[in-house]
């Protein structure tokens, strides 16, 4: 399978005369119908990586391609086309009057004629289930609704890739979920590629590859089960620890030996159960 | 004088007398004890903000009395002389950082004391020791509060309601975007606040292990009223109640139930890791004893 993404070490600075690189010599590739999550602190180069992908930024060396196209001035609005984008605060993106305005807006922009506009905007909003919010005014809804509706604005125009850079990080519980479980739906439906940015340990257990930023580089590359059994050196990447590393770290103060291999929350049960029948 | 704030029979109505009239709080009774630490939790749009802003005197109920330490406010009470209140009930909203104006952060952590009229060598005082008190020091003075990073930010706009000394202060999800580190910080930085100030701490929040962590008294709003009250021990126990209310459980309570499942029995719901690691052992040691 042809990678939908591919990164050739690519190095980008914000200011030419900087000393410090916002990305150093990064190179990986992302498959069409894979779900990526980038984690890293604050100031690792999260974003500044994203914004390569649909070119909001383009690298000062390395080449990125997406669908085969490299990414520069001249294919800016086919990648674009191919790669959307939902940012982290969701009263930051909306630029309708209405939800259905606000979803409209990109396809009126890539000049798609009326009646299919109609048809392709009820169809995103289906799909986020809130087209019984079309009228609505974007104002009056709630973190996870305008979050929806931002992926809807997203989804209108069938991009191959989808970029969440900390899209769920300003909801409630029941909207973060929400958001995560469009998503899912549409990775499915649509064999979309997911991007996502996150600090949020249960939405990087979704991803197939974790990508780790660390000032500007790619440290690791690996599957959730990989990066988690890193134990407390999570907390240095960005994340919280999975809850059963928490328990082990409580236990082992008191002395009790645990597996250093990560496991699950079901593995974790099934071991405590065990030593507590074979002790 | 005892810094209690007390609800009694309070309701808060949203342009009254009109066609668009919503009644955002309805027959609330509560009392926030000196030096404790609230937690007040309920989905968006149960109220918490509209109960926040009655904490100070923001906002006037349309019913009831709301008793700020032996302030009374009714919604006859003149928007004079509320001062005091103002100043003794620091409320921090969401994404504080958004609210820093000024180009230096002495001058923005000022601002406040300067309006109480504070000034001169206290004033310095003030901001310097605010400062310290949410980890940034004397180098970050002359600073634009504008090249922080988040995080930072936050924590001036925090210290910009610490440096008016109120002895209530009020967290309206103080964590919200910031990263695992800077939450267990920052959640560091409120509780040692309220362990060695003394400062009582209303912390309005989603995440139900930062109420088991800290809280000493939970507050469950839904729909303009509150519906449970207690210890945090006593409204957790029900996790049932809690899973159909969409409230969320603490992840070392949902962990006890799912070994609970599978056979485990703990003498007491553990709500926190290190409770539910105490319980565990004690179950692993004992078994080791009768083999």
């Amino acid at each position: 399978m042809k990678p939908i993404i591919t990164l050739e070490d690519i190095s980008f600075k914000y200011q030419e005369d900087a000393e410090k690189y916002a990305l150093k010599n990064i190179s990986g590739s992302i498959y069409p119908g894979e779900w990526i999550a980038i984690i890293g602190h604050n100031g690792s180069g999260k974003s500044t990586l994203a914004k390569m992908i649909n070119g909001l930024l383009l690298p000062q060396t390395g080449q990125v391609s997406v669908n085969q196209l490299p990414v520069n001035e001249e294919n800016i609005w086919k990648v674009r086309q191919s790669v959307g984008m939902v940012f982290q605060n969701p009263d930051n993106q909306f630029v309708g009057s209405t939800v259905e305005d606000d979803v409209a807006f990109g396809l009126e922009n890539s000049g798609v004629p009326r009646e299919e506009m109609v048809i392709r905007v009820n169809d995103a909003l289906t799909k986020v289930r809130m087209s019984d919010f079309k009228e609505k005014e974007p104002a009056r809804l709630s973190g996870g609704q305008k979050q929806r509706v931002a992926i809807a604005g997203v989804i209108a125009i069938s991009p191959d890739v989808i970029i969440l850079d900390e899209a769920t990080s300003m909801l409630d519980p029941k909207g973060r979920f929400e958001v995560i479980d469009t998503i899912k739906q549409l990775k499915e439906e649509r064999n979309l590629t997911v991007i996502s940015i996150t600090h949020d340990i249960d939405e990087a257990a979704n991803a197939n590859r974790l990508f780790v930023m660390k000032q500007g580089e790619l440290i690791h590359v690996g599957t959730p089960e990989e990066i988690f059994s890193y134990g407390e050196q999570l907390v240095e990447m960005g994340l919280d620890l999975p809850f059963p590393e928490k328990l082990k770290i409580e236990l082992n103060q008191l002395g009790i030996e645990t597996p250093n291999h990560y496991l699950t929350e079901e593995g974790m049960v099934e071991w405590l159960w065990t030593s507590s029948l074979n002790k | 004088m005892v810094m209690d704030i007390q609800f009694e029979q309070v309701g808060y109505t949203y342009q009254p007398d009109t066609p668009f009239a919503f009644c955002a709080l309805k027959d609330i009774n509560l009392t926030i004890k000196e030096g404790s630490y609230t937690a007040i939790v309920g989905h968006t749009g149960s109220g918490k903000s509209t109960l926040l802003q009655h904490l100070n005197a923001l906002i006037k109920p349309t019913a009831g009395v709301v008793k700020i330490g032996d302030r009374l406010i009714t919604t006859d009470t003149p928007n004079k002389n509320l001062k005091e209140v103002r100043k003794e009930v620091g409320i921090v909203f969401q994404f504080p950082e958004a609210q820093l104006f000024e180009e230096t952060i002495e001058k923005d952590v000022a601002f406040g004391p300067k309006n109480f009229g504070v000034e001169g060598e206290e004033l310095k005082k003030v901001v310097r020791d605010s400062l310290q008190m949410v980890g940034l020091d004397d180098s970050y003075l002359e600073r634009s509060p504008f090249e922080l990073s988040g995080g930072q930010m936050r924590r001036v706009a925090i210290a910009g309601v610490l440096a008016m000394k109120p002895s209530v202060l009020v967290l309206d999800e103080p964590t919200a975007g910031l990263d695992p580190r800077g939450r267990k910080e920052m959640m560091g930085m409120f509780y040692d606040l309220h362990k060695e100030q003394g400062i009582t701490i209303v912390l309005v929040t989603h995440l139900m292990d930062d109420v088991a962590n800290f809280a000493d008294y939970v507050i469950v709003l839904e729909k303009g009223q509150v519906i449970k009250q207690g210890l945090p021990k006593q409204v957790f126990t029900d996790t049932q109640w809690l899973t159909t209310q969409q409230l969320g459980v603490p992840a070392a309570t949902t962990f006890a139930q799912q070994l609970m499942a599978r056979g485990f029995q703990f003498d007491t719901i553990p709500l926190t890791t290190k409770e539910l690691a105490q319980e565990i052992a004690k179950i692993l040691r004992k078994s080791g004893e009768q083999v």
